[in-house]
């Protein structure tokens, strides 16, 4: 199957209906956290295979050894290899509270492998958003890969 | 969210959202470049402001656009020398050898991201060549029981057949990918992929595995090399 079919089949999911109105924080006061679909994990967790609908808990004091387990092949890998901060952008965000452009960012960071049907991984997304909100987030920044 | 395939973000309608232009893989865009990084960061926490939404916005840069094309002219950055084992799998190791200088120097540099397999990169020539040879069923079951390693790690022995067969591909390519990207003026994404695919053995090699694995019991094996290891538009 072809990139370009693969991307229609996914533009055709059914989706939830926008909120309107939904509950945003000002960046300048905000925690931050960012949840990535690129298949991360720390070096020695378990990797992502077919149908991981799980996640993978990034530790920010840490995030030397992060490594990529997504079993998509059809995206570029190099930026990554130079600089995690393409993919977890977790030093910028590092810089912008040091600025104060955000108010803090998160000790725990989260990465989904983003190659599984995504009603699949609702469960593991539910529970999730009650980590972060005893963790006390106020802003998610979601990254593609 | 950053949005890297704007039909999605249309779709799914986020809070906040910022359609960036950069390829599959690169959502912040420039690696090595914190300034263009926390502009695009910036760009997307700025949306916060807004009292309501659902916002989409688009983050402009026909300057990027620019420098990825620029770099398409890229050439084939290894020549690899000839060696006296003229075998796939003798150019294979010679390939891998003249890489390593520039690996190494990688991981001075960066952290590596290869060994998700929890193999060497010997051990995974030595894996994906077995599943290349006349006998891939024998090797693949030999892979379920003991293996052919003795020294692994514990995230090797915990690994299915399938998913250490997944993950040896990747280190395969990671390794390539790290060791190019350490030399100057890394390539564009385009590039690269053309030349580890189009120009190496070990491109061929995983290439070859898809019809080589194509009746192999292992469901997981099989789906892997069918699906997952050689990008779509190779198929």
């Amino acid at each position: 199957m072809r990139a370009e079919e693969v991307a229609k089949g996914l533009a055709a999911m059914e989706c939830p209906p926008p909120q309107t109105h939904p509950w945003v924080e000002p960046a300048q006061g905000a925690k931050v956290a960012v949840v990535s679909t690129a298949g991360l994990c720390h070096r020695g967790d378990p990797p992502f295979s077919f149908g991981g609908a799980d996640y993978r808990v990034i530790d920010r004091q840490d995030a030397r050894d992060v490594v990529m387990s997504h079993i998509s092949t059809n995206f570029d890998r190099s930026g990554f290899t130079q600089d995690l901060n393409v993919v977890l952008p977790l030093e910028r965000l590092d810089e912008l509270a040091g600025q104060g452009a955000i108010g803090s960012v998160s000790r725990w960071h989260y990465s989904f492998m983003g190659a599984t049907d995504p009603a699949q991984m609702a469960p593991a997304v539910g529970a999730l958003v009650d980590v972060m909100m005893r963790d006390e987030v106020d802003v998610v920044l979601l990254v593609p890969v | 969210m950053l949005g890297l395939v704007p039909q999605h973000v249309h779709a799914m309608q986020p809070p906040r959202a910022l359609n960036v232009p950069f390829e599959l893989g690169r959502p912040l865009g420039k690696p090595g470049d914190a300034n263009y990084q926390r502009r695009v960061l910036s760009a997307a926490l700025a949306l916060l402001d807004a009292q309501s939404g659902p916002v989409v916005a688009e983050f402009d840069d026909p300057d990027y656009q620019l420098a990825s094309a620029a770099e398409e002219g890229w050439a084939c950055p290894v020549s690899f020398a000839q060696t006296q084992d003229d075998s796939p799998a003798g150019r294979l190791r010679a390939e891998v050898d003249a890489l390593a200088p520039w690996f190494h120097r990688a991981q001075e540099t960066n952290a590596t991201a290869t060994g998700t397999s929890g193999l060497s990169i010997d051990q995974v020539l030595t894996l994906l060549l077995g599943l290349a040879s006349a006998e891939p069923w024998a090797f693949s079951a030999e892979l379920a029981e003991e293996g052919p390693f003795e020294d692994v790690s514990d995230v090797c022995r915990a690994l299915s057949v399938g998913d250490r067969f997944k993950l040896a591909c990747e280190d395969l390519k990671m390794f390539y990918t790290e060791a190019i990207a350490a030399q100057p003026k890394p390539p564009s994404p385009a590039s690269l992929q053309g030349w580890f695919w189009g120009q190496t053995e070990a491109g061929a090699l995983l290439q070859s595995l898809k019809t080589a694995l194509a009746d192999n019991p292992d469901k997981l094996l099989r789906n892997h090399a069918r699906f997952t290891i050689v990008p779509a538009e190779l198929h």
